[in-house]
């Protein structure tokens, strides 16, 4: 136990005294949450649009009234014809346009030079007026497309969680172990009468410390910052994280068994974990938008699993009785990739 | 004299490489023994084995008094070890590497606290207690990781090539530890590529080719080979390599 004690505190002081890995890996969880809370956003705040109504009716004021009234668009100003729309579409001055005919037919343009926005307009729009809309002959003059972020604007919350958990437990874990390899360390280690899993445990150990403290405070931004309302039960949230955790940390174990300089470790961690987690566990673009082949790849991705059941729980508030498939799966990856490790572990030295 | 290293036809193959060819030889306790041979001689593979981080395909080995089979722990805890490469923390200071280590192997607090001030002190390293190990000149480092391996007054100390890369003061420097740690009743089980060193050796055996070619003290094998030194016992031994040097 002395033994163990002491190795502990040597990872924590290689921790520690690597300022820059330091701030980055606290750092890294709230520069995540504000990018993909503000700046990679979809969400339309106080879109200025123009009218042009042709129709002299009092229901356009009506619905001018109900637009202005959300927080998604602000009047521009009223214009007189076509032209007008579309000298301030090209000067980027408004974002979309209400025409109402004199037959009293309702048009909304979007500017789609970025589609996902110009789609999420005019849902917005619609959704809005739906109640006036019956009064009116309603046609679009844009094509929707799909847009993956407009299904929840808190899908990415479960995803950075997935994210940063993968990169620090996974990939840390393995440039630290193979940082020993490469330094010599990890030979006077193995020499030593210590035993490797006790070498792995403590090299783990701070890593999963860190995780944590990343994930809550990843809970309390989007809590207090996004103001995304955490439903379910915190601590199944944060049991998940351990679990998903210890999934990763075994990844991260088994890239050290098969590579021996700190940048392949690096390299692999990227693209065998961290390209799969942003691009094929739904974070980002939907799985089932995906061609089957791809869909049976992102089945191996442990993040798509975490990020599936993070959702239920703390989005849709659901207990653990319904998430019972994705700890089983999360559990099976765990025991399979740290039997996997260990053997090649031993066969290694 | 007892020995504390004991080998018989001792061999080690990868596929249908044989890195280590049927060694016999005996290291007797409290000696200095030099293990030298070329690159690629198969040194280190014979060392792993000994040290208990490699299995051997064949043949047996005791290291003090254990066998490399069945009892890779129990040597473990009776040998130290010092690798080629630079074996302490460039990132902690020198007192935490010598509390780490004392850690590792078991040492109580009292211990590992005498043992520092007992190092600090022999190597002079009295006002560098608080600096990174980063900032200390190789030959403190080497001499420092030198008094780490034998922290625990192990049996037997194994050096890969522990002297690589300083001046020959230093190494000279290196070679007083080596010795008082002999006279301590410590074996030293060194391989090197220097043969001045070699000739600091109680004995030497030089490996060519994954056998051991010639065993016996710096001064016999010196009068056996007609040689004025041990470079030159080294080189007429090594011309007879048949693998290419990696």
């Amino acid at each position: 136990m002395r033994q163990f004690g002491s190795f502990i505190r040597k990872e924590f002081y290689h921790i520690l005294r690597d300022k820059r890995t330091m701030t980055i890996l606290l750092l890294m969880p709230i520069i995540l949450i504000i990018l993909f809370g503000y700046a990679i956003t979809t969400e339309i705040k106080q879109s200025p649009f123009v009218v042009l109504d042709n129709s002299f009716d009092t229901r356009t004021n009506q619905l001018i009234e109900q637009l202005q009234a959300s927080e998604y668009f602000t009047l521009y100003s009223k214009v007189s014809n076509v032209e007008e729309i579309e000298n301030l579409f090209r000067q980027g001055k408004i974002r979309m346009a209400l025409v109402v005919s004199p037959t009293n037919d309702l048009q909304i343009l979007a500017d789609a030079t970025d589609p996902n926005e110009a789609a999420a307009l005019i849902q917005y729009a619609q959704a809005i007026l739906s109640s006036q809309l019956s009064t009116f002959n309603f046609q679009l003059s844009t094509h929707l497309l799909y847009n993956p972020q407009m299904k929840s604007a808190y899908n990415f919350v479960p995803g950075v969680m997935g994210l940063i958990l993968i990169l620090i437990c996974a990939m840390m874990t393995s440039v630290g172990i193979v940082k020993e390899k490469e330094m010599g360390t990890m030979e006077v280690l193995l020499v030593s009468p210590m035993k490797p899993v006790y070498i792995v445990l403590a090299k783990a150990t701070p890593y999963l410390l860190i995780s944590l403290i990343n994930i809550i405070t990843i809970l309390l931004l989007s809590r207090f910052l996004l103001e995304v309302p955490i439903v379910g039960s915190i601590w199944l949230v944060l049991g998940l994280s351990v679990l998903y955790a210890l999934v990763a940390l075994s990844l991260g174990l088994l890239i050290s068994t098969i590579t021996d300089t700190q940048q392949a470790a690096m390299l692999i961690s990227w693209v065998v974990l961290m390209l799969p987690v942003m691009l094929l566990s739904g974070m980002i673009f939907p799985i089932e938008n995906m061609p089957w082949i791809l869909q049976i790849i992102s089945d191996i991705v442990p993040a798509k699993w975490y990020i599936i059941a993070v959702k239920d729980v703390m989005i849709k508030g659901l207990g653990a009785e319904t998430i019972l498939k994705e700890i089983g799966i999360l559990a099976l990856m765990f025991v399979t990739l740290t039997a996997l490790s260990v053997k090649r572990f031993k066969i290694r030295l | 004299m007892k020995n504390v290293i004991e080998t018989d036809r001792l061999t080690k193959r990868f596929g249908i490489f044989t890195a280590v060819d049927q060694i016999s030889f005996e290291v007797e306790e409290g000696e200095i023994f030099g293990f030298l041979g070329a690159n690629g001689a198969g040194k280190t593979t014979a060392m792993r084995m000994l040290c208990g981080l490699s299995v051997p395909t064949s043949g047996k080995a005791r290291v003090a008094g254990f066998d490399v089979y069945k009892q890779q722990e129990e040597i473990k805890k009776h040998i130290g070890y010092m690798s080629q490469k630079f074996s302490l923390y460039n990132d902690l200071k020198v007192w935490e590497n010598i509390r780490l280590f004392g850690g590792i192997y078991g040492l109580s607090k009292k211990q590992i606290a005498a043992k520092t001030e007992e190092f600090l002190y022999a190597l002079g390293l009295e006002s560098e207690r608080d600096t990174m190990v980063n900032s200390l000149p190789l030959g403190w480092k080497q001499k420092l990781a030198f008094s780490v391996a034998v922290i625990h007054e192990p049996r037997i100390v194994f050096l890969d090539e522990p002297t690589g890369g300083v001046d020959p003061v230093t190494r000279r420097q290196f070679w007083e530890l080596i010795y008082q740690a002999s006279a301590r009743g410590i074996t030293t089980f060194v391989t090197t590529h220097y043969m001045d060193e070699a000739e600091y050796c109680n004995r030497v055996s030089i490996m060519v080719d994954g056998r051991i070619e010639a065993f016996n003290t710096p001064s016999a094998l010196k009068i056996t080979f007609k040689a004025n030194n041990m470079n030159e016992v080294f080189h007429a031994l090594a011309r007879k390599a048949q693998r290419i040097d990696n």
